[in-house]
């Protein structure tokens, strides 16, 4: 009891104050931002800035012990992550990321394909590249590229990158999409030359990395330490694991049961905590409709084993990424259940020999049993650190 | 000297007793449900199932859970998923969980898995029919399974998948497709069973497409092979005949085993290619095993037929004791084992000194434990973990700002860890979405948590 009174005491002038200091703080960014684009200097969700300007990502999970970093597992430790940017160069970034000036055209940005407004993806089952008009499923015009774009949620933990697994590293698949003619069809010397014809984005990139002029690897360094600032590992699934038995309901908890079960083997490519086992895998989908037979891997590794096989994607905010599989070939989760509860290779097109991976079984899940999966996938979504859409961009160019 | 030891004793005792006081036994008896014993459960605690007939599927997604079926005159609990169709008897990703005792029948996926757990122990239980896996632990390490019986399951009785540090020890493992199999693992222990009348005795592989890519020190000791050659299941059929078999693995050593009377070979030794067709090359893997030691078996009447055995596309008329159908390197067959052998003239003889006497046991002494962290490095891990996402200092995220809320709390920590537990809505709805309950974090965890926020966090 006393202790309550202290509190409220003392409570209605602090609030006060308060209050007061945030309106303050708040309108001073809005005034900076009419003259110059001021880069933050905190650390993005679920960051700690440490004693030397770099930002660490910091989870529940390195609570738990890491047996075998490649494992997965439920009460365990994540596998080392890509961190330790500065809150300037994670910013930078950001605007580079939704600025079209890194286009050939300047017509077309990273934003356009991973967009926050369709879950840091377009919601297309083929992306558009070059020389397309608007935004999501209403896109239209321009390049159809031949693959769907994957969403970035957690990309500071992963080895490869691109559905066919072909990049080694954030850079790689930065600079690919650089070059590729159906997409940004660029290089670097073009890039830096916009980009140092920005005074802003000089000034920006002085402030983020010291130099006076724009160079290339900081371009894509400042891309990398914003697309490894996108994490989600908060969901109600993890609140359950990590304790909260009430976050899931029964059904869901069924869910995860049939999910983790070995006669439904979802969880042994999909492996948590990362919810992908980052392998490749050929599981026989039926070609996107609209398009031909998609090789996948087998092309960069040379290698027909591979043959349709595909980097086995995260499942967390999977619930956002519709249409699912490499070409947008399903519609809705239950499709996708549908088409695992089946005999292996049914859509496989005639005159295909594929090498289906051995945990393509037909688990004769019954119906209760998918809807329960389905319930499951639901709570596999954490979507608060989506990142803020910046209100305009250096360039000037219009803001997807 | 002396008084300094017993006062430390009586010091240690005392810990030791309040320590373990903690720790609730909690009874379930025959008509009520093992899962809500489960759900009361805290880290430490032992739950006793009488005997009786249950009809669930046990989880167990916390750490420091005890099963223990209590046997009364050979009745034992009995888990049982034909009623209701179900996958798994009993699933567990919480470390250092133990199960005893229980007689585990008709799933439709797995008897008892792990998923994830490190320090476990699977002991005296019976397995039986079971459409996959009887016991199957995977991604674990450190675990101890032994004296499970283990019979009628459509794949593997023991299956250690992607582990570490496991002995597999006196279990008696017959009638499935395959007895005990380890798979993409290290250090495995696999000593004093009776693998008898499966399709296959002991497969240690590795399989490509999966997160390891490597396989090695993996101990066949002491065992007994014997009549793998069963025809129960479709899926074995093709390669039934097999006792002890090798696929890629490396430093796997194979001594001191009694194998007798399995139809193709007695030991199958084989890399990669012999999969090509049902598996994608995986450049990642070595696919020829290296180091494989064969020393002090007894070998008796094995491949005395070749079911499945090609050599170049020309079926084999008859196996061996030993088939080796790999390349690799530095293998050796110590003499005076009798075997005959197929594909093993080049080996060189084994070396004493490298048999795997020395190792008693892969499990660890010092159980698989978390970083350390003191409790205000736990503090600030936890308020970037899980706050950070919704509160920042100064400006408003998804929640309001710290700086609000270190005022409402001012000298408070109490009040503020426990409305952490169960916040209620204080703003309305469409300004600020509900904030979730952190209950599942230690009360201590809260309050610690609560002082960081009201002492430490600031503008950076």
């Amino acid at each position: 009891m006393p202790k309550q009174n202290r509190n409220l005491r003392i409570h209605p002038l602090l609030q006060f104050v308060g209050v007061l200091l945030w309106i303050s703080t708040a309108a001073t960014a809005a005034l900076d931002g009419d003259v110059d684009i001021e880069l933050s200097d905190q650390c993005p969700p679920y960051f700690r800035l440490d004693g030397e300007n770099h930002c660490r990502l910091n989870t529940l999970y390195d609570l738990y012990p890491l047996a075998n970093p490649q494992w997965g597992g439920y009460r365990v430790a994540l596998p080392g992550r890509r961190d330790g940017f500065t809150p300037q160069q994670i910013d930078l970034g950001r605007y580079l990321f939704f600025d079209s000036i890194l286009s050939a055209d300047r017509d077309l940005s990273c934003a356009h394909c991973h967009h926050p407004d369709f879950g840091l993806s377009d919601g297309r089952a083929r992306s558009i590249g070059r020389r397309g008009h608007g935004l999501g499923p209403s896109r239209s015009g321009g390049e159809e590229l031949p693959r769907g774009a994957p969403m970035l949620w957690n990309m500071a933990f992963q080895q490869t990158f691109f559905w066919d697994a072909r990049a080694a590293s954030l850079e790689q698949q930065i600079e690919a999409v650089f070059e590729t003619p159906a997409e940004m069809a660029t290089n670097p010397a073009q890039i830096v030359e916009k980009l140092n014809a920005v005074p802003a984005y000089r000034q920006m990139f002085l402030t983020a990395f010291g130099t006076h002029s724009v160079q290339y690897e900081h371009v894509l360094t400042a891309i990398v330490a914003f697309e490894t600032s996108l994490v989600s590992l908060n969901s109600r699934y993890d609140r359950y694991i990590h304790g909260a038995r009430t976050a899931l309901t029964d059904q869901e908890i069924n869910g995860l049961h049939v999910f983790r079960s070995f006669a439904s083997r979802c969880s042994q490519c999909h492996t948590p905590p990362l919810f992908t086992s980052g392998q490749l895998a050929t599981t026989g989908t039926p070609v996107a409709y609209g398009s031909t037979f998609d090789r996948g891997a087998e092309v960069i590794n040379n290698e027909p084993s591979l043959r349709g096989a595909f980097k086995v994607p995260s499942l967390r905010n999977i619930v956002y990424s519709a249409p699912f599989m490499h070409g947008g070939q399903f519609q809705t989760l239950n499709e996708v259940i549908d088409f695992y509860n089946n005999e292996p290779g049914h859509a496989v097109p005639e005159r295909e020999d594929l090498v289906l991976h051995w945990h393509i079984v037909n688990p004769g899940l019954k119906t209760a049993e998918m809807a329960d999966l389905v319930a499951f996938l639901n709570t596999l979504s954490d979507q608060t650190a989506l990142p803020a859409i910046p209100d305009r961009v250096p360039s000037g160019l219009p803001v997807p | 000297m002396q008084l300094t030891r017993l006062l430390a004793f009586i010091i240690w005792s005392s810990c030791y007793a309040s320590l373990t006081a903690v720790a609730a036994e909690i009874i379930v008896t025959s008509g009520e449900r093992i899962q809500d014993a489960v759900n009361r459960a805290v880290s430490g605690d032992t739950i006793k199932v009488m005997p009786g007939l249950y009809e669930e599927t046990v989880y167990i997604d916390k750490d420091n859970v005890t099963l223990l079926g209590v046997i009364v005159d050979g009745a034992r609990p009995v888990l049982d998923g034909s009623k209701s169709d179900l996958h798994d008897g009993i699933i567990a990703s919480g470390h250092g969980f133990i199960v005893e005792g229980f007689h585990v029948r008709n799933y439709r996926s797995n008897g008892i898995t792990t998923q994830g757990a490190n320090n476990y122990r699977i002991h005296n239980n019976i397995v039986e029919n079971i459409y996959l896996y009887g016991i199957f632990p995977q991604f674990g390490q450190n675990g101890l399974l032994s004296q499970n019986i283990i019979s009628n399951t459509s794949d593997a009785g023991i299956y250690v998948g992607m582990s570490e540090n496991v002995d597999i020890i006196a279990n008696e493992v017959f009638d499935n497709a395959l007895g005990i199999e380890a798979e993409n693992s290290h250090k495995i222990l696999i000593e004093a069973n009776y693998v008898h009348d499966n399709a296959v005795g002991i497969p240690v592989v590795i399989f490509p497409g999966l997160q390891t890519k490597t396989a090695a020190d993996v101990i066949v000791r002491n065992n007994t092979v014997i009549n793998n050659n069963s025809m129960l299941f479709e899926r074995s059929k093709g390669r039934t005949g097999r006792g002890i078999t090798v696929t890629a693995v490396d430093r796997v050593s194979i001594e001191g085993n009694i194998i007798r009377n399995n139809r193709t070979c007695g030991i199958c030794i084989s890399n990669l290619s012999g999969m090509s067709g049902l598996f994608p090359v995986d450049a990642a893997i070595d696919p020829e095993p290296d180091e494989t030691l064969i020393y002090g078996n007894i070998f008796t009447h094995n491949g005395y037929d070749a079911v499945g055995l090609e050599v170049a596309g020309a079926s084999l008329e008859s196996g061996a004791d030993i088939v080796n159908f790999a390349r690799g390197n530095d293998h050796c067959y110590a003499s005076r084992q009798g075997a005959t052998q197929l594909g093993i003239s080049r080996w060189a003889a084994c070396d004493a000194a490298l048999t795997s006497t020395a190792v008693r046991s892969y499990q660890l002494v010092e159980p698989v434990k978390s970083k350390s962290l003191s409790a205000i490095q736990k503090a600030q891990l936890t308020y970037h973990a899980v706050c950070s996402g919704c509160h920042a200092y100064d400006h408003t995220m998804i929640g309001p700002p710290m700086i609000v809320i270190k005022a409402i709390y001012n000298n408070n920590p109490e009040g503020l860890a426990k409305w952490i537990a169960n916040p209620t809505k204080k703003r309305p709805a469409e300004q600020f979405p509900a904030m979730p309950p952190q209950d599942y974090l230690s009360a201590e965890l809260r309050l610690d948590l609560a002082r960081y926020i009201l002492n430490e966090v600031g503008a950076n």
